[in-house]
Parts: structure tokens; C-alpha cells; sequence
């Protein structure tokens, strides 16, 4: 599903060269949820950017659902955004005055879907997350859990080979990143891959597989015990 | 006030800053010229004329009957028109002019000396000399003195010569010139008893403004003779001089007076000297007045985009400008960053400006005549510019002082 | 066709959204083109081609017979009687014509009210009307040169008659009749290239068209230059003296013609030369329609004066709305970074902001078309010149429509190429 491979990433400023990512390398198989964590600064961001198609890479290689990214233009690139993957912010990125159903109906549009399609998959998407009846609320009009849910439809509208989440319930109270947390184990369950980037260990414990990312690289995959026991863990240094 | 960091963030919105600054330097050079154009128009219609301008009615009209094709006929129509304007309440004089002063164009003839050698050439502002013809007190009806000599009488009326067959060609008029015209033509001696091409010089009347339009000495160049033009198809002129206080009344009856004598005639115009002047530099007025809108237009758009840019950066700040206040900024201390910006900016554009001011000084006096920019000017126009936009950014820098401290402890 | 409709209710619902920040950008650029469409509406009529088909076929022509001696001179482009007599014998030109004006008093010599109406006379030769295309209603030319006949124009048929057909009816001028033997139809010329001079340029056509030897025998008026001693007793006492007074204009259909009708006029300026008559240097001059125009200084200088402080002020709008938008995107830069990471690739934003600049050009193109009809206004009553010359047209419509579309699209464009580079990993955070 994703997989990269020596991949590195530097920001240069005028005096400094920063490797954000170093010779790093991950492979995510379809289903998995995934896990990552670091102390703040280690790459974990640049990784989800660079995951995500939101950032390019200096070296290496990357396939995503056997599309090879290296090379692509913006335009594909885009489009590879639009159909494979869909995001799940710490801060949800609703846009403050557009209605849920607006809201979710966005990413739709760039895919071209006609009226009738879009309306059905945002109906539906509204429903996974339990938010169904409440289509036409402003974002402001809801609470946090209900908002970062609503940004979960957003994400699953678009029926993605994979879900990137950062710090999904980051600024979640516990009784709400609990929900967001069922919500995302039950999509697991049900056949999305998801990577989600977190820095609570107890919510890393809790996923099928986890990374640690420190200095740009992944060094350890083994801090917490996995949960699941037919998680196959390919991870080379 | 940390100018330094006001600097760096102005510098980060480099095109913007460069917009504003075009903007605002742009419309220091506008207005400044604008102020030139309004001054100099201002100014024509206020210089002193020489003549008794205030006193003055003039009245243009034009035969339309035949019958004013005899010249007998028309010169008895005049005469008893001017008897009765006389006879009027508040008139204490009236002539008939071929022409009026403050005019363009006219009847001009060039002046030289009699004596003066057939190849001198005559200097260009001698050859299109203003020549008026009146009665014998016509220059004393506009209100302008003769210096020396005498003044024309009814023994100088060519009239009745004139118009008898024969004797035209045979005249020798007595005739009246403005000093700067003596002297242009005998700067050597008193005209005084001087005959010229035009007849005999008997009198030297002060200077008064004839021709305004004119840029040289020949301003105040003018020729005065005795004579009644007698040709219908000609423009006729009165002037009528009046006791002061009674030009509306008298204004609004002459029409009426002048038909009660004969009526068929075209009365084209009943003005007050100044509204003739009005009149006269209405072109250049009207350009003040269309560049002083632009000026008032480009002011308002000062003020909008003052006014709108304080408000972004206020509202994009908002947090910022919260960690100030949570960490001790005073009211007045965020106050003073929002309105900082604005200053600096109209400082940089009032550098600018001059250069735009210059140019745009330049690029007009290709087209039209224009004074050059004064320091004062520039001063004032700067100092508008920046009243205005302090005055638009007086409000969202207000409301600065509106934001909580609270607001820093929040995410957004 | 979806994806813009999406574009124009999520212009919509911005445009409403922030309602105060565009009414302020589009009103003041709509300020700043109005003013632009007011001053061009001007300037455009002023250098209007009055004759379009034919403008490079009708030639002034102007003859070196004045007897000024300093040789820098402007050429004069009146002639005397008899040089306007021998321009009129070439049989080179398709159509020749000499004229002057006059003005007199006339009225229905059968009406029983005196009133006589100002008119303004064009005393002419008969290919006046085929070289200016002047529109006959009724009737035609005269046929004789001194024929005490006449052609009016519908203004003066308006007023004497109240219209209709008038051929055959007589006009009173100064007692004695003249007989209507053609009507013109309601005719504009702008500007009224045949007399551009003296400052007549953008007067109306003329009320009365006259033979011009029977002008000059009827005594009316002439404005007359003259450089000579000899005496001119009357009008009529032109003939063969050196008053100027007369324009010739004649139409010539190629090169050939043209270089034919040069060495006429210069073979012409010669004989008087040899006559000895004291020339300039300045040569024989045909000038077409507008080269005469342009020689003419058609256009307002004050107007051009005015037209650079327009345009001046459309940049200061221009530079305004652009660095109001700027400010604008950078702070809906979160939206449009949010847009990029769901999928929008990079010409979907780009055209949404042309669909937003778009609809914010019209928005603007309606004000313009109203303030720049104020400002006409406004001119019009400042310059009560410019009466007869500015006049709102749809192809003036239609420039204003495009200049606010186009100056809307150019204060965006800048703006939105910078929203589109914002680099997306920083936006999302």
C-alpha cells in the first residue's frame, strides 16, 4: 500500500542544512493501522507531508497503492491526493462557514462526481461518523469530537486507500479522543488502512503496529507490544 | 517602536508594501499638480484687470433686420440705444465698442511708425494689435485714465468720413494708445503728436489688461479711435458703466431697454464684467475643477486602503497583538504599532513622491501650461495624505484596543 | 460547466461574506475606470473619424499665398477668392469644393409672425454635397452660380417650417427672398471636419447652404484676414483682391491623383510667384481628413492633460484593489491550502480565482458604467464645450465592461499566482 524506501528529506536555509528525514524507509500493508510516534522535531510531521504528497522528497523512493511518486507533477500529484488519501488534522481544517455537508462536499468536487453520487457519499460518510441529521450545522455549532468527526467523514467521503491522522485528538478532551479513537478503530476494522501520528503512548499501545521515529529515522518499532498478533512488521533500518 | 522589525515585516509583504507605496506616492504627485492647476486658474480670474471690471455690464447683440444694412439707419439705432441705456437709474455711462477687452481673437491690425523705413520688420506683438472703436468717452466708460495727451473728442469721430464715398481713404485719425504700446512702438521717444500707420497719436491712456491670454508685454497693448462701425453682420458691443450696488438692476433691464428702441435684434448676451471673466477662463476653471475631483477621489481611495489594510493587519494579528497586551503592552503601545505601520509607509511614499510629482509636473507641461511644484505644496499634499490615512486608520487600530489579554491563553 | 457554478456560489458566498472589503475594492476600482471610461468616451469622440469611408480620399487643401515673410509660419488654410477660383478649374479631383461661413437672420418670407432665426451659413459650390455625403431629404442643388437659391439643413427646416418637404418655399434674409431648392436630412458630423477651424470643430452642421457668389453679392458676413494696404469696400468687393477668407477641400481617389492635384497647386503658388507675390518657404500642403484633423489639434489638449491624470489614478485603483486582494489571500491561504490537500490541483484554484475575479469585474463593470456616466456628467458640466462631443455609445459600453473585467482579472492575478505558490505543508498546521 505504502512504501518508502530511503527517503530523505533536508530543508536548507541559507547557513544550515536540516535533515527532517534520513535514509528512511516504512512499508504499510493494506489494512494495517499504524502508529507513529517521536519527541517533538524527531520528522514525524515532515513524514506525514511527505506521506501525504503535501511535501516532496529529496531521495529515495516512494509507492503509494503501486504508484510510484517520484516524478509526478502537481497535477497528478493532486490527483493522487484526491482519490487515495484522505487527511485527519489535529486542528480538523473545517472551513468555519461552510455547512458539514459543504465541508465534505469539497474534496468531492475535484473528483468530478456528478450531484447525485457526491450526495450519497456524503450521506453516508455523515453517517459512519454518527453525525447524519446534523448536515446543514456550521462547524462552530458543534463540539471538538463532533467537529474532528465531521473531518473524519471528510476523509472517508472520498473512499481513500489510506487514512493519515496527526494527532487526531490532540486537542481532544479524554472522553472525546476516546470516541474519535473507537471511530477510527471500528473504520480500521471494517478495511481502511490508517497511519495516524501520535505522541499519547497509551493510544500507540492501542494500534496494531508502531514506529518510532527519532532524528528523521525510524529506529525502533518495538517500544510498545503489539496488540494484534498477525501484524507483519517490515521495517529495515 | 521597534522600526527595525516594522521594517522586516513590511519587507516579507514586499509587493503589497510596493503597491501601497506606488499608490500613496502616486497620489502625492496627483494632488500637488492638481493644487497648481486650481491655484493658477484661481489666480487669473483674481488678478487686477486695470479697468473698472466691477462697474461693468456688457451687452452683445446682432441686428436681424435689413433695413440696418443702411448705415444711417444703424448708426441712429445705436445712438438712441445708448441715449436711453444712459438715461437709465443706475447708469452713469454707455458706449458702443467694435470689440471688448478679455477676448480672444478680435480685430487686430499691426502699428509702426509712419516714418518707420519699409523693410524694418515689424516685431511679431506689434502685428496683431487690438483696435477699438467707440464713442469719445471709451475708455473713460471702463474706468481708465489718460496719462498724457488729451482724450479723443467729437472732432476725432470718423464716422460720418468714413462712410461717405471718397473720403475713406483720405482719413487721418486721432488715436489713443495703452503706454507699454507707446513705448513698443516709439521706445525712443514720447509718442505724443507721433503719426503712426493708424493715425496720429493724441493721447497715452494707463495700461489695463486687453488681451489675457497673451504671454508677453503686448498683454496690455491696445489702440483706441472714434468711430462708429456701422456693419450689421458684426457682433455690436455696449458697455455700460453703472453706480455700484446697481448692477443686478440695471443687468436685468437692459434687454428690454435696448428692444423698446428697435426689436428686431438678437440680444446674444447681458454679462456683468465678471461673470465675463468667468466666462473667459471657464476652460481653465473647469480643468481645476476636474482635476481637483481626482484629487478628492484619490483621497477617498487613501483613505479606503488605509482604513482596509489596518484592518487586516489587525485582524490578522489578532493574537499576536493579545501576547502583547497579556505581557504588558498598554492600550496605547498597540495602538501606536498599528498606526507605526501606516506612518512609515507614507513616509517612504512621500520620498517617492517628489519623484512622481516631478514626472507627472514634466509629463503635463507637454500638454498644458503648468507651474512648477512648490516645497509648500509638497508639504501640504504630504501632510493630507497622511492626515487622511491616520484619520482611516484611526479605527481598526481602536479596536485593537478592544482585544482581550484572554485571547493569548486560547488556540485558535 | 458544474465546476463553475461551484466556483460562482463559492464566489458568491465570499464576495457576501466579506461584504464591506469588496464593496470598498470594487467601488473605489469602479471609481478609478469610470473616471478612465468618461475621459476616454471624451477623447474618443473628439478623434472620432467623421467620414470614415472616404477620410483618406478628402484632402484640405492648404496653398502657400499668404504674404508673411518669416518662413517658420504656420501655413494658412484660407486662400482668396481668386486662389479658391483657380483650386475650383482643376479637372483633376473627383470633387472639388470651396467655402466659407456666414451667419444671417432669416424667416419664412410668407409667415406672418416676424421672427427671424439665427442661421449659420455655408456659402459653397455645388460638390460640397457628393465630397461630404451631405444626405438630401428632398430636392437637390442648385444649378446656376449666382442663383438665389438655397439648400437647408433640417434643424432650420424644423424650425421655420416644422419640417417636411420645403423645396419650393422662400427664405427672407436681409429683405430679400431666397428660393429652397434642396432639404438635407438630419446630419452629424463630429467632428465637423470641413471646418475645423477656428475653433468650430465640433459645431453643428450648417442651416443654410448657399452658392458662394450669391453669398458674396447678398453682402454677408466673412471673418477676413488680410496682410495688404489695398481697401476692401465690402464683401461682394473680394473679387480679385487679397482678403483670405476662403477653405478648399477635394476629393481625390488614388496616388496619382493626389501627386496630379500637388503639381497643380504648386505650379499654381509658382505662377503667383512669378506674378510677384512674395512667398515662404512653406510648401503647398493636402492634407487627408485626419492628418487635417490631427493638424487641427482636434483633441483638447486639456483633455489629454486630463487623461494622463486618469490613467494615473486607474493605476492608484489598480495598485489598491491588488494590494486589497493580496491581504485578502493571504488570509484565506488556510482555504486554498486545504483545498490543495484534498485534491485540488493547482489550475482548479487558479480557476476559481478567475471565476472570483470574474464576477467581481462584473460587479465592478456595473458601477463603472454608473459612475463613469456621472463623470461624463460632471465633465460636461465643467467643460459645456464638450456638449456637442461626448456621447455614450455601446461599443463605449462595451470598453467599459471589458476595462473593468480586465482591471479586476490584473488586480487579481498577482494575488492569486501568490496563493497558488504558497507551499501546502506549511498552511495546514
Amino acid at each position: 500500500m505504502l512504501n518508502m524506501k530511503n527517503i530523505s528529506r533536508i530543508y536548507r536555509s541559507d547557513t544550515i542544512q536540516t535533515h527532517a528525514l534520513r535514509d528512511f524507509n516504512l512499508e504499510v500493508k493494506e489494512g494495517e493501522f499504524v502508529a507513529v510516534t517521536g519527541p517533538s522535531g524527531s520528522g514525524k510531521s515532515t513524514f506525514l507531508n511527505v506521506a501525504g504528497l503535501l511535501d516532496s522528497f529529496d531521495e529515495g523512493s516512494y509507492e503509494l497503492d503501486g504508484v510510484n511518486i517520484k516524478g509526478l507533477n502537481d497535477d497528478e500529484l493532486s490527483r493522487l491526493r484526491n482519490e487515495k488519501i484522505g487527511f485527519i488534522f489535529q486542528n480538523y481544517n473545517l472551513i468555519p462557514d461552510f455547512n458539514l455537508f459543504d465541508n465534505i462536499d469539497m474534496p468531492l468536487r475535484y473528483r468530478g462526481f456528478n450531484a447525485a453520487e457526491r450526495k450519497r457519499r456524503i450521506t453516508h460518510a455523515l453517517e459512519q461518523v454518527g453525525l447524519a441529521s446534523r448536515a446543514n450545522y456550521l462547524p462552530s455549532q458543534l463540539s471538538g469530537g463532533q467537529q474532528q468527526r465531521v473531518a473524519i467523514a471528510r476523509a472517508l467521503a472520498g473512499e481513500p486507500k489510506i487514512l493519515l491522522a496527526d494527532e487526531p485528538t490532540g486537542n481532544l478532551d479524554s472522553l472525546m479522543a476516546r470516541q474519535v479513537m473507537e471511530l477510527l478503530h471500528s473504520l480500521n476494522e471494517a478495511g481502511s488502512t490508517i497511519i495516524m501520528v501520535t505522541h499519547d503512548p497509551e493510544q500507540a499501545r492501542a494500534v496494531g503496529r508502531n514506529v518510532q521515529v527519532i532524528d528523521g529515522q525510524i529506529t525502533d518499532h518495538s517500544v510498545y507490544a503489539p496488540s494484534h498478533d498477525n501484524t507483519s512488521i517490515v521495517v529495515s533500518v | 517602536m521597534n522600526i527595525k522589525a516594522l521594517l522586516k515585516a513590511l519587507r516579507l509583504r514586499k509587493f503589497a508594501t510596493g503597491l501601497l507605496l506606488l499608490q500613496l506616492s502616486l497620489t502625492i504627485g496627483l494632488m500637488v499638480n492638481t493644487v497648481i492647476l486650481t491655484n493658477s486658474a484661481i489666480e487669473k480670474l483674481n488678478k487686477p484687470l486695470g479697468f473698472d471690471v466691477e462697474q461693468l455690464i456688457s451687452v452683445d447683440l446682432l441686428p436681424t433686420s435689413g433695413a440696418y444694412r443702411d448705415t444711417d439707419y444703424y448708426q441712429s439705432i445705436t445712438k438712441q440705444d445708448i441715449a436711453k441705456i444712459s438715461a437709465m437709474d443706475g447708469v452713469i455711462s454707455a458706449a458702443h465698442y467694435n470689440q471688448l477687452p478679455i477676448q480672444r481673437g478680435g480685430w487686430n491690425g499691426n502699428i509702426r511708425a509712419a516714418d518707420a523705413p519699409e523693410d524694418t520688420v515689424t516685431p511679431r506683438e506689434l502685428r496683431y494689435v487690438p483696435q477699438f472703436y467707440s464713442s469719445k468717452i471709451g475708455l473713460e466708460n471702463l474706468g481708465v485714465e489718460i496719462i498724457e495727451g488729451r482724450a479723443l473728442t467729437d472732432a476725432d469721430d470718423i464716422t460720418t468720413d468714413f462712410y461717405t464715398t471718397g473720403k475713406r481713404g483720405e482719413i487721418e485719425q486721432n488715436i489713443i494708445l495703452t503706454e507699454s504700446l507707446a513705448k513698443a512702438v516709439f521706445p525712443d521717444k514720447s509718442a505724443l503728436g507721433e503719426l503712426t500707420n493708424n493715425g496720429r497719436v493724441v493721447g497715452i491712456a494707463r495700461d489695463f489688461i486687453i488681451s489675457p491670454t497673451r504671454q508677453g508685454i503686448d498683454k496690455t497693448f491696445g489702440l483706441f479711435g472714434n468711430f462708429l462701425f456701422s456693419q450689421p453682420d458684426f457682433e455690436q458691443h455696449y458697455i455700460v458703466r453703472v453706480e455700484p450696488g446697481k448692477v443686478a438692476q440695471v443687468q436685468a433691464k437692459l434687454a428690454d431697454t435696448i428692444l423698446s428702441v428697435q426689436a428686431e435684434r438678437d440680444i446674444l448676451r447681458v454679462e456683468s464684467m465678471p461673470e465675463r471673466l468667468k466666462d473667459f477662463y471657464s476652460q481653465d476653471a473647469g480643468l481645476a475643477s476636474l482635476f481637483a475631483m481626482l484629487s478628492f477621489l484619490m483621497i477617498v481611495v487613501t483613505v479606503v486602503s488605509s482604513f482596509a489594510h489596518a484592518h487586516f493587519h489587525v485582524t490578522q494579528q489578532r493574537k499576536f497583538i493579545g501576547i502583547r497586551r497579556a505581557l504588558g503592552a498598554r492600550k496605547k503601545d498597540v495602538m501606536l504599532y498599528v498606526f507605526s505601520e501606516n506612518w512609515l509607509l507614507n513616509f517612504g511614499a512621500s520620498i517617492i513622491g517628489i519623484a512622481t510629482m516631478i514626472g507627472l509636473n514634466i509629463a503635463l507641461s507637454q500638454v498644458i501650461e503648468i507651474d512648477k511644484p512648490t516645497v509648500l505644496l509638497y508639504a501640504l499634499a504630504v501632510f493630507v495624505v497622511f492626515a487622511a490615512g491616520s484619520l482611516a486608520t484611526w479605527l481598526p487600530a481602536y479596536k485593537t484596543t478592544k482585544i482581550s489579554p484572554v485571547i493569548a491563553t486560547k488556540t485558535l | 460547466m458544474e465546476m463553475f457554478n461551484y466556483y460562482i456560489k463559492l464566489s458568491v458566498r465570499n464576495l457576501i461574506r466579506n461584504r464591506l472589503f469588496f464593496i470598498l475594492m470594487i467601488s473605489t476600482l469602479a471609481v478609478g475606470v469610470g473616471v478612465f471610461l468618461a475621459n476616454i468616451a471624451i477623447i474618443k469622440s473628439m478623434s472620432a473619424d467623421p467620414i470614415p469611408h472616404k477620410s483618406d480620399k478628402i484632402f484640405n487643401v492648404s496653398l502657400n499665398v499668404w504674404p508673411l515673410d518669416n518662413s517658420d509660419a504656420e501655413l494658412l488654410e484660407i486662400m482668396r477668392y481668386d486662389d479658391a477660383m483657380h483650386i475650383l478649374k482643376n479637372d483633376i479631383a473627383t470633387h472639388t469644393m470651396v467655402h466659407y461661413q456666414s451667419q444671417v437672420y432669416t424667416r419664412d418670407i410668407n409667415s406672418k409672425n416676424l421672427t427671424r432665426h439665427q442661421a449659420v451659413v455655408r456659402a459653397t459650390t455645388p460638390e460640397f454635397f457628393p465630397l461630404t455625403d451631405a444626405p438630401f431629404a428632398f430636392g437637390g442643388v442648385w444649378q446656376q452660380d449666382y442663383a438665389k437659391q438655397i439648400v437647408i439643413g433640417d434643424t432650420l427646416n424644423q424650425q421655420v417650417f416644422g419640417g417636411g418637404n420645403s423645396v419650393g418655399k422662400v427664405l427672407e434674409i436681409d429683405g430679400k427672398p431666397f428660393e429652397i431648392v434642396g432639404v438635407l436630412k438630419p446630419w452629424e458630423l463630429k467632428p465637423l471636419f470641413y471646418n475645423a477651424s477656428f475653433g468650430q470643430k465640433f459645431a453643428k452642421t450648417d442651416d443654410i447652404y448657399a452658392p458662394i457668389e450669391t453669398a458674396l453679392d447678398s453682402e454677408w458676413a466673412i471673418a477676413l484676414r488680410s496682410m495688404s494696404s489695398e481697401r476692401i469696400n465690402s464683401v461682394s468687393d473680394n473679387r480679385g483682391k487679397n482678403g483670405f477668407f476662403i477653405q478648399a477641400f477635394v476629393q481625390l481617389e488614388n496616388q496619382q491623383q493626389k501627386n496630379a492635384m500637388q503639381e497643380y497647386i504648386d505650379n499654381y503658388s509658382q505662377y503667383r510667384k512669378a506674378q510677384g507675390e512674395f512667398l515662404r518657404a512653406n510648401d503647398n500642403r493636402l492634407l487627408d481628413v485626419n492628418q487635417w484633423l490631427t493638424h487641427q489639434k482636434v483633441v483638447d489638449e486639456r483633455m489629454l492633460a486630463f487623461a494622463l491624470a486618469s490613467s494615473l489614478f486607474l493605476a492608484v485603483c489598480i495598485f489598491n484593489a491588488s494590494s486589497l486582494l493580496l491581504a485578502r489571500y493571504h488570509s484565506a491561504r488556510f482555504e486554498t491550502g486545504l483545498r490543495r490537500a484534498v485534491g485540488a490541483r493547482i489550475k482548479d484554484v487558479f480557476y476559481q480565482g478567475v471565476v472570483e475575479s470574474m464576477l467581481i469585474g462584473l460587479c465592478c463593470a456595473v458601477l463603472t458604467l454608473i459612475f463613469g456616466w456621472l463623470f461624463l456628467q460632471i465633465s460636461i458640466t465643467l467643460f459645456p464645450a464638450l456638449q456637442q462631443t461626448s456621447d455614450i455609445d455601446i461599443t463605449l459600453i462595451l470598453m467599459g465592461i471589458g476595462i473593468a473585467l480586465i482591471t479586476s482579472f490584473i488586480s487579481m492575478l498577482y494575488p492569486l499566482i501568490r496563493s497558488c505558490r504558497t507551499p501546502l505543508s506549511t498552511t495546514l498546521k
